[in-house]
């Protein structure tokens, strides 16, 4: 079915949906990824200076 | 009340409310609404094109709020909401320019038109905040980036009144006013309660989003402190 604007098929209407769709999830999920990454930095940072005070502690003992 | 072994917080309440919206102004939009007799079913890509340029418009309000704010109080905390909003604003402004080119081209025949004050103005708004990012990425992490950032941040906003009354400033062909501000053309409920329902919807999705953006960019800031003590140490 054509009206004088072209076809009114939905594909357009279903990209579009998509799209939106799709980019707040892809972005969601790259915040979440940085998220724990950052996390698992900053737990690594924190057990290594732990680990630094504990000897520094034993050789002043 | 855990599912990960965290705490169920504001941010996860308001995570599941935006989703819920997200899913019932998809059926409302998509279902319930009426198809519109000129435009036919593509006029259905309405109910997401404006949400996400209204969201988008106050996304880089908040980025200009915050950027005074920090001028003012020199508070690090309005620098982060600065730059979270501005990301998200970007990314409004993406999908607005984006859906904007799909409507466009079963409708007017083009993708793009550059005769248009509407299409013209908002890329140009979306090329001052593409700057903003690509600067805030490009310079130190430190009072003296942060202070130019967001005098950009300020001056930045000009844009986005341009983008808003290009159709009353200058001759739009595919751009007409609104019919919410229409005097003579108000829209049915039908129209009106989908368009509603989306606005509050990506609104919702926006809070979400700027909570744990800022959560995201508070944790990169204590890892950042935790490196230079190491490094110190």
């Amino acid at each position: 079915m054509e009206n004088e604007f072209g076809d009114f098929s939905p594909i357009f209407v279903f990209v579009a949906y998509a799209a939106v769709w799709i980019v707040f999830f892809a972005y969601l999920y790259y915040m979440a990824r940085r998220q724990a990454d950052i996390r698992s930095q900053i737990d690594a940072l924190k057990d290594s200076g732990q680990d630094e005070k504990d000897e520094s502690d034993s050789g002043s003992a | 009340m855990s599912l990960t072994g965290r705490r169920f917080t504001v941010t996860d309440a308001i995570g599941i409310a935006a989703f819920l919206a997200m899913l019932i102004a998809l059926y409302l939009a998509i279902v319930e609404s009426p198809i519109e007799r000129v435009q036919g079913i593509h006029q259905k890509i309405f109910y997401i094109h404006v949400p996400t340029a209204l969201v988008g418009y106050l996304a880089f309000a908040v980025v200009a709020f915050a950027s005074i704010m920090y001028v003012w109080k020199r508070t690090e905390r309005w620098d982060r909401v600065a730059l979270a909003s501005a990301e998200l604003g970007v990314l409004f402004t993406t999908l607005m320019l984006a859906t904007g080119s799909i409507w466009g081209r079963p409708v007017w025949g083009a993708w793009w038109d550059w005769s248009d004050a509407r299409l013209v103005t908002s890329l140009v708004m979306w090329l001052v905040y593409i700057a903003y990012l690509m600067f805030r990425s490009l310079g130190e992490r430190g009072p003296g980036t942060y202070r130019s950032a967001a005098v950009i941040g300020i001056l930045g906003f000009v844009s986005v009144p341009l983008s808003y009354f290009s159709i009353w400033l200058w001759t739009n062909i595919l751009h007409p006013v609104p019919t919410l501000q229409s005097s003579t053309d108000r829209p049915e409920g039908s129209i009106l309660v989908p368009f509603l329902f989306g606005m509050l919807a990506f609104t919702l999705l926006y809070v979400y989003l700027m909570s744990f953006r800022m959560r995201v960019e508070e944790s990169q800031r204590e890892l950042n402190e935790l490196r230079a003590a190491h490094e110190v140490s």
